[in-house]
């Protein structure tokens, strides 16, 4: 019932955007900048460069709201303009692929340990310290959900490089994690 | 191992949300009112050039309109020449009549001829459709043709060799095709009496009998008789 409800609010609004309704337009950018934000910096690390991405995200989608036709979660699809546009923007100003060997760790760490003693922005400040290569295939295959063809593709690279930069990825932040680990052992002791 | 990495960082992550700043949203706002007024001066733009282009149709269309009332007041003038009835007219003015009919007729419906008989030709085009009444005429114009010995033209009738001592002389008449792709001037040389006998005739020697075509090769015997007295 309460899913029905939301599901018929954001029909709605997404109704109001494509009539260029000004209201629709600032109801739906409330709903959904915060989180959009979180992604944007999770790609682009200079926080004022990022909401300079997430201000042309909101524009590109209340220009191309049109094209949304109700397949998929509207959420997914801002999502896709989002990391689109976040991707164009590292395109234009990073060298994208530094290729770094990282030894990987011997052992896993306590992930249920760390989940309650860890914030979310503490994981979003080990994400934008990894190397630019690392963080945008990480960001697009852990947690946005893209598949190595589809970031092939998007970044104009093989599949085996996006398997081998998440690979790489994932042995620095296990390792990060790891000292964190120690740290929180010592502070208990 | 590496799917639990993953999965800890997108189930503390994927909904996360940071605060922003109020500019953000002025900012998009005034992208947006941009875009609008692009859009708007590209819609008047649009609006003009149509506007434009349609006025310069009509223009264009009713000047048409001008020239084509002036040909066909010109055409008219024409037609009220060759209306005159055929007995009216000199045989000379009449040949002439002819000559031009054919010459208009020849350039509408272009036929691959010799550049070197180019000129002859039309005077030849000409014989066959020239009534029995200028008999005369017809001898001295084909005895023109009979000095090109050979008339390379796209073939209907091959006719008639005097002698065998004589080198074979081949002549072949070429008659433009009396199609219906006409149809302005058709209409006006049908309505002349005149002309419509032309017409008969010019059949008559395409199919290769009747009278013009007996006078014809009569004329041909002739003169070759002539030549070898000669």
């Amino acid at each position: 019932m309460g899913f029905q409800i939301y599901r018929a609010k954001e029909t709605e609004l997404i109704e109001g955007c494509q009539r260029h309704n000004r209201e629709a337009q600032q109801a739906l950018y409330r709903t959904y900048s915060g989180k959009m934000y979180s992604l944007c910096c999770r790609y682009v690390k200079d926080r004022m460069e990022a909401e300079d991405v997430l201000v042309t995200s909101f524009t590109k989608i209340f220009e191309k709201i049109g094209q949304y036709k109700g397949e998929g979660s509207f959420e997914g699809w801002i999502r896709r303009v989002v990391v689109n546009e976040s991707l164009t923007y590292l395109r234009r100003n990073k060298n994208m692929y530094l290729e770094m060997d990282i030894e990987a760790a011997a052992y896993e760490p306590d992930y249920h340990k760390l989940d309650t003693q860890l914030e979310a922005d503490d994981l979003m400040k080990m994400i934008e310290e990894l190397p630019v290569g690392y963080r945008t295939v990480f960001n697009m295959y852990a947690i946005d959900g893209f598949s190595h063809q589809e970031i092939a593709d998007q970044l104009g690279i093989s599949e085996n490089t996006s398997k081998s930069q998440l690979s790489r990825a994932r042995a620095l932040l296990q390792k990060k994690l790891m000292e964190i680990e120690k740290e929180l052992i010592q502070k208990t002791n | 191992m590496e799917n639990k990495i993953d999965q800890f960082f997108k189930d503390k992550l994927e909904g996360h949300s940071l605060p922003l700043s109020e500019e953000a949203w002025a900012k998009v706002e005034a992208n947006l009112s941009k875009k609008n007024n692009v859009a708007i001066w590209r819609i008047a733009a649009a609006i003009l050039i149509t506007g434009a282009l349609i006025s310069v149709i009509i223009w264009s269309q009713r000047d048409n309109k001008n020239t084509e009332h002036v040909i066909a007041t010109k055409k008219s003038n024409k037609g009220s020449v060759k209306e005159k009835p055929a007995s009216q007219i000199p045989s000379v003015e009449k040949k002439e009549q002819i000559k031009s009919n054919n010459k208009k007729t020849s350039t509408k419906m272009p036929q691959p001829v010799s550049p070197q008989s180019e000129d002859k030709m039309e005077e030849k085009e000409i014989t066959p459709i020239i009534p029995p009444e200028t008999k005369e005429e017809t001898v001295v114009v084909i005895k023109e043709i009979i000095q090109d010995e050979k008339i390379n033209t796209k073939a209907t009738s091959p006719t008639t060799i005097a002698s065998t001592k004589q080198k074979p002389i081949k002549l072949e008449f070429t008659l433009e095709g009396f199609s219906s792709e006409q149809p302005v001037a058709t209409a006006s040389e049908e309505k002349s009496s005149g002309l419509k006998k032309v017409w008969d005739l010019a059949r008559e020697v395409k199919n290769g009998d009747g009278p013009v075509h007996e006078i014809k090769n009569e004329l041909f015997a002739l003169s070759f008789k002539k030549s070898k007295n000669q």
